[in-house]
Order: structure tokens, then sequence, then C-alpha cells
């Protein structure tokens, strides 16, 4: 048998670590930034493109899939080929594969700033460029599966079939929670609504969690750790078990993040169930990896790879305690909307995953590099920094969150709100924002010591490019011995990876498929009409700024909220959401019921200063909705494409919408007119202003179940509309 | 449409409790089989991520 010799790629391993260092370093940064908007709302001064609402996505996608995303293939190019003793497969696909996912991520920093984004948590983008994430996507998972299939090693090693995972789900996940109805070059509406999209994206928020930021930095685990601590893992068949009982009990847990909403109770409680029982996989797979390291903690001790390791798979172990506490219901109850989740997510974000990307960066440029690391103890006050910064970022945020959610359901012993007003709440945690502001700060400036000291290490060597390996063609790890079940099953990836779809999509299809198919699940509630063309445009601003990053719009069934906010949402109230804008978290109150709760020119001195009507806000003030126009050419188009997604506009109100638009905008400007409000500060409000149709779209909030009022009503198509409603 | 192919399926109602089982038992199973083969028999898989170029050709000169 002749040993083959060939080549590993490290130029685009190379590549991928400098991409996610850099993009790590601007993520925090973005989310230094709109931490220090929480503490001094005016700072960097009201730009539209640099507002929190706006930011706050660009900060998640940017740390999620521009740092993390990164980090992972920059672990898989290093790690699948060395298991599979072969190069990868297309040296070009890496390379498309490299600078498509980076053009990507240049899209979302060309996007969202200038408000593009569709509103749903992590899958803000577009839809042209979420069909160009599908390409590059498929073009890594092309490149991968085609290793594996020529590669020189008969056995697959854990570790890639936490790759495989990866790459199947997120692929399913992208693709079903992106079905959307284009209605312009760079607008488009979600295919599902209210309930059912509430249902279809935290399954995708969730396992984006799952499938991104866990199963394939669990690979990166089950390789680097035996590689670092030079012993192999623990124990081989946990990670069987682990394997499979986290992939499959993962997809159930996304409603969660949906208690006490307006989803159905079953899908709630199965939420909850599964999550609960994921501790058993997440725990197995924390204790295997730190169990791998009995009799080497002294090496812990004096290898910076082996403490971020260390402490990295240690905070996994929190988080994923934390998760599944907190999706039982009455923890969740306190827990939601807080800043306790910030907190919770943090924590996994900085050290599980920062902690790893960390671990291999200090672990493969030096091997890459062929020389030794720059300075040890640099990465010593690198980790120290990391994990100080991670601890004065969440500790406060647990605190906070805390404070204010039994802030918000304090009653007095007569029976009233203690604190009524929100923004009592949000003054007594502003304290815990600045603690955490310092801490990510302290986090940041570790990362730079690591990125200097990464950098200084590849100046001090020359890049092995084309790294020379040999191998004999085909290993055979049987050895001629009979090999059974799962044994067998793991030298066979294709249907190993068809296994792997079927465990991830029964969750999915079980929870979602009733949902949208018996009507029972969404009761229909008769007075609820769609939303008027003026209505519209003020929910896409809604959007553009990002409101709902800090607004909610689902009042849970609690006296508490009743209380402050109004009747509790119900599911018939979404069924024209397109998509649903529920929010995960109050950093101001939520809005559900803001329809109708104050006149017009309140909302329009609010958005233009904030304290003025609210003395002490946070809220950044909005002074640009008062001077730019609302885009109208591309109502007949909105309407057109809500249609398809199923709002009943009737046939040809596209061509009429505009006129209903211009006289619904004409009757709130002129209400604002005679009100002393035609004009602020010498800007004249006119009827062609954002304010205006955000003003609409406000006051139409959570009205409906009020009454029989007719949206349409006064507007010059209420005849046709009102029929083609009664139709439906 | 798919509401009334779902309507109409007789006995839909154990269906869950088919998957449940099914589930349940290969996991019972997979574990009654990771016991059975013992430790040492994942041994050489496990060592994977270890081996450097030496011991591939010391394993390829052996067989």
């Amino acid at each position: 048998m002749a040993v083959d010799t060939f080549h590993y790629d490290n130029k685009v391993v190379r590549n991928f670590g400098i991409a996610s260092m850099t993009f790590g370093i601007v993520g925090f940064l973005v989310g230094l930034i709109i931490a220090l908007k929480l503490i001094y709302p005016d700072f960097l001064g009201f730009i539209p493109e640099l507002s929190y609402g706006r930011l706050r996505p660009l900060h998640t996608n940017a740390v999620i899939f521009a740092f993390a995303g990164n980090a992972i293939f920059y672990g898989v190019y290093y790690s699948l080929p060395r298991l599979c003793k072969a190069p990868m497969w297309s040296p070009i696909l890496s390379n498309v594969h490299f600078w498509g996912w980076q053009a990507i991520i240049l899209s979302a920093v060309l996007t969202l700033p200038f408000g593009i984004t569709t509103s749903k948590e992590y899958a803000e983008l577009e839809w042209p460029i979420d069909i160009a994430i599908t390409l590059v996507w498929v073009i890594f998972g092309v490149n991968m599966i085609m290793t594996i299939l020529k590669r020189r090693e008969k056995h697959l090693y854990v570790a890639i079939w936490f790759y495989i995972a990866t790459f199947v789900t997120v692929a399913v996940l992208h693709v079903v929670n992106s079905f959307e109805m284009p209605a312009t070059l760079f607008k488009s509406y979600s295919l599902y609504a209210g309930v059912q999209d509430a249902l279809v994206q935290w399954w995708y928020g969730h396992n984006a969690v799952a499938f991104f930021l866990t199963t394939p930095f669990l690979g990166i685990m089950y390789y680097f750790i035996p590689k670092a601590a030079n012993r192999p893992i623990f124990s081989y068949r946990l990670s069987i078990v682990h394997f499979w009982s986290l992939i499959f009990i993962y997809i159930w847990a996304g409603p969660h993040h949906l208690l006490y909403t307006s989803l159905p109770g079953w899908a709630q409680a199965l939420g909850t169930v599964f999550s609960l029982m994921l501790i058993a996989p997440s725990w197995g797979g924390m204790l295997n990896g730190l169990l791998t390291l009995r009799g080497a903690w002294d090496k812990v001790r004096e290898d910076p790879v082996l403490k971020f390791l260390v402490v990295g798979v240690t905070a996994y172990g929190m988080v994923t305690f934390e998760g599944p506490m907190l999706s039982i219901a009455n923890v969740n109850a306190i827990a939601h909307y807080s800043d306790y989740i910030i907190g919770h997510v943090h924590n996994g974000a900085l050290l599980w995953n920062g902690g790893l990307t960390f671990a291999m960066l200090y672990y493969i440029t030096p091997r890459i590099y062929k020389t030794e690391l720059y300075s040890v103890k640099l990465a010593n006050i690198h980790f120290w920094f990391a994990t100080m910064g991670a601890i004065f970022y969440v500790i406060p945020m647990y605190w906070g969150g805390i404070t204010q959610s039994l802030m918000w359901k304090q009653f007095t012993a007569d029976g009233f709100l203690q604190y009524p007003n929100f923004l009592e709440t949000v003054v007594q945690i502003i304290p815990m924002y600045a603690l955490r502001a310092f801490g990510g700060s302290l986090f940041i400036v570790g990362a730079l010591f690591g990125v200097y000291n990464i950098a200084k290490t590849a100046m001090s060597g020359k890049l092995n490019a084309d790294e020379k390996a040999q191998a004999p063609a085909l290993i055979d790890p049987t050895d001629g011995h009979e090999e059974k079940w799962h044994r067998k099953l793991e030298g066979r990836p294709l249907k190993f990876t068809l296994l792997v779809v079927v465990a991830i999509l029964i969750g999915g299809i079980v929870e979602y498929m009733p949902t949208a198919l018996i009507d029972s699940n969404i009761p229909t509630i008769e007075s609820v009409k769609p939303y008027t063309p003026l209505e519209v445009a003020g929910r896409d601003i809604y959007i553009a700024e990002g409101c709902n990053n800090c607004h909610s719009q689902m009042i849970r069934p609690f006296r508490s909220e009743t209380e402050r906010y109004g009747e509790y949402s119900k599911a018939g109230e979404f069924v024209y959401d397109h998509p649903f804008l529920w929010g995960s978290k109050r950093t101001g109150p939520d809005l559900h019921r803001i329809g109708g709760k104050y006149p017009d020119s309140w909302h329009l001195r609010h958005m233009y200063d904030p304290n003025s009507t609210s003395p002490g806000s946070i809220m950044p003030a909005y002074t640009w909705l008062l001077k730019k126009e609302t885009d109208v050419e591309s109502i007949p188009n909105k309407i057109n494409a809500l249609r398809t997604v199923g709002v009943p506009y009737a046939e040809g109100y596209d061509d009429i919408a505009i006129r209903d638009f211009k006289a619904q905008a004409e009757q709130i400007a002129d209400g604002l007119k005679e009100n002393g409000f035609g004009e602020v500060e010498g800007i004249k409000i006119t009827s062609d202003k954002e304010i205006i149709a955000l003003i609409a779209y406000l006051q139409r909030l959570g009205i409906d179940i009020k009454g029989n009022n007719d949206p349409f009503e006064g507007l010059p198509s209420n005849a046709r509309m009102g029929a083609n409603i009664k139709e439906n | 449409m798919y509401k009334d192919v779902l309507r109409t399926m007789e006995g839909i109602e154990i269906f869950p409790s088919i998957s449940l089982i099914l589930f349940f038992g290969f996991f019972i199973l997979l574990i009654v089989y990771l016991i059975r083969t013992g430790k040492h028999h994942w041994d050489d898989v496990a060592n994977l991520p270890l081996e450097s170029d030496e011991t591939i050709n010391q394993k390829f000169t052996q067989s």
C-alpha cells in the first residue's frame, strides 16, 4: 500500500482567523457603542445610521456571523482536513466561501445601519442577502462533504459529526425562516404572520444558538481539547450519546422564547419540557470536555490555550444550566424581556464562543507559522481581561434585569402598581448599564492584547501555506474484524448525514404543522382588520428604525402587565402582522396597546425629544422622522406583496392605495395643525413626513379588539375595502 | 388541502405516542449497545485527533 503525499491549505485557515479577529473587534466596539448609548442617549449625536435601534442588529450580526462565524470556519478548515487526512476538496470553493462570507458581512454593514432590515432577530438581512447566504452556505457544505467523501481515514471522528449537523441544520433553518415576499429590492414581508411567524422565528432563533453557536463549537471542543491536553477525549461513548440526544432535543426548544405569549399552550409546554431535557446532553458534553483534562490540570496553569478552553467549557456548563431553568414558566415570567437574558447570552458569547475562538487562535497560529507564541504572558493577561470583563458584564446584567423585572411586578398594599411609570424602573438600573459597559471595555482591551499577540506571533514566523502531510490511501480502522451498528455508521458519511436530517426535522414539524394547519390554534377575531396603506408605511418605519429592539408588542396575561399596558395580547390580533413584532426585550415599555393612549401631538413631541414628554428617558431622539419624507411610490408594491402573503386587500386596491395613504396622512397632519403642532422648532410638519406614517401605525396598535371601528372609514376606498374584508 | 388530509387520517392521535416510543427506544438501545461494546472498543477512534504523521506511518508499516 502506497503512502499518499498531500498538502493542507493553511492560507484559507489564516484568512478566516484574520477575518474573525477583525470583525470580532468591530462587533465588540459596536456593542460598546450601544451600551454607552443606554447610559448617554445623546452619545454620538442623533445620527440615524448610528441610532441604537439600527446598530443593535449590526452588533448581534457582527458577533454571531462575522466573529463566531469566521471562527467556526477557521476551526473547521483546520481540523476537518487533518481528521480526514485529506486537504479540503476544492481550494477554489474554499476561497469562494471565504470571500463570499466576507461579502455578506459587508452587505450587512451596508444595509442594517440604513434601516434595511426584516426585523427578525439574527435574520435581519433582507432577501437578496438571504439568497447570497444560502449560496455561500451550500458552497461550504459541498466543499465539506466532498472532503469527507475523499478522506483517507475511514472513521469519522465525533468533531466531524457536529460539523455535519451544523451544515444541514443551519441550511434548513435559514431557508425556512427566510420565506418572504419581496416588495422592493430591499423590502420584503415574511410569508408567515403573527403567531406562526413568531414560532418559525424562534425555532430559527433558538437553533441559531444551537447549531451556529453550539454544535460547531462542540466539534471544535472535541478536537482542540484533546489536542491541547495531548490526551484522548474522556469518553468517546459519551460523545455518541451526547451528539444524538443534543441534536434531537435542541430543535424542539424554540418555544421557550414565547412562554406566556399568544402561542398555543401545548407548544409552549413542549418547549419547556424539551428545554429541561436539554440539560442532560449539554452537561454530558461539558463534563466530557472537562474530564478529558483529568491528570492534566497542571497544564492548565501554564497553557493559555487550555485556560481559554476550560473557562469556555465551564461557561458553556453555566449557560446550559441557566437555559433550562429560564425555560420553566415561572422563572421565565421574571427573566423574560429583562436584561437578565442579555447577561445570559453574553456569558455564552464572551466566554464560550469567545474563549474557544481565542483558544484556537493561540493554538493554530504558532503551528501554521512554524514558530512559538510571541508572549505567553500577554496571552495570560488577555485571559484575565476576558474573564474579568465577562464577569463585570454578566453580573450587573443579572442584577439589573431581576431588579427591573421585580419593579415591574411590584404592587402597593392597596393593589396599585408601585412603579406605574416605566421610566422609574429604567433609571434604577442605569448604574448596572454603566458597569456592563466597563466589563465590555475590559473584554475589548483583552481582545486587543490578543490580536497584538497573534499578529506578533505571525510576524515572527513564516506561513506554511501548503503544509505537507502523508497518509496511506485509506486507513481501515476495522483491521479486518466486523463492525457493528454505530461504529459502522461512523464510516458512512452520507447515511450519517441523512439520519441527522431526520433527527432535526421531527421537532420542527411536530411543533409547526398543527399551529399552521389547525384553525383552533389561532382563533380569529372578526374586528381585527388589515393595516391601511399609511399604517403599513408606518410599520415599515418602525421596523427600519429597529423599535422592536427595545419595545415588545406582547402583553402577557399577568395582572402586573394588564394593569400597566391594558388587555393581554390575543393570537388573533396578529393575523395580519407580516412579520410579527413581539420583540424580546423591554428597554422601553410594551407598545401593543399604545394606540389611542396618547394624542398624536404627544407622539410627535416624544419622537422629536423623548425628554420633553418623559423626563429622564434614555430613548434617542428621532428628529429625522420629522424631516424625511415617507416612501410613497413603493406603496402599491407593498400592498401587492402583502396580498400575496395572505392579507385580504381587494384586487386592484394597490392602484388606489396611494389615495388612501394621502387622505389619511392629511387627516393626521391637519389634526396636529389644529392643535398647534403644524410646526416644531421651525420644522414644518407636513403630511408627507415619516412621523405622520409612524403616528398612524402607533395609534392603530392594539385597538382593533376594543370595538368595531373600521380603519378604512373616511378613506376614499372605504366601500371597496369593506366589501372585500367581509368576504374573507 | 393539508388540513383535510390530516383530519381524515384515522387514528392520528396514536402517532405522537408511536414517535415517543420510537425515540425513547432508540436512545435506550444506543446506551445498551454502547455499554456492551466496552470502553476500549473505541480507543483507536478516540485517538484520531492525536495522530501525527509519525503515528500514521507507524500504523501503516504495521498493517
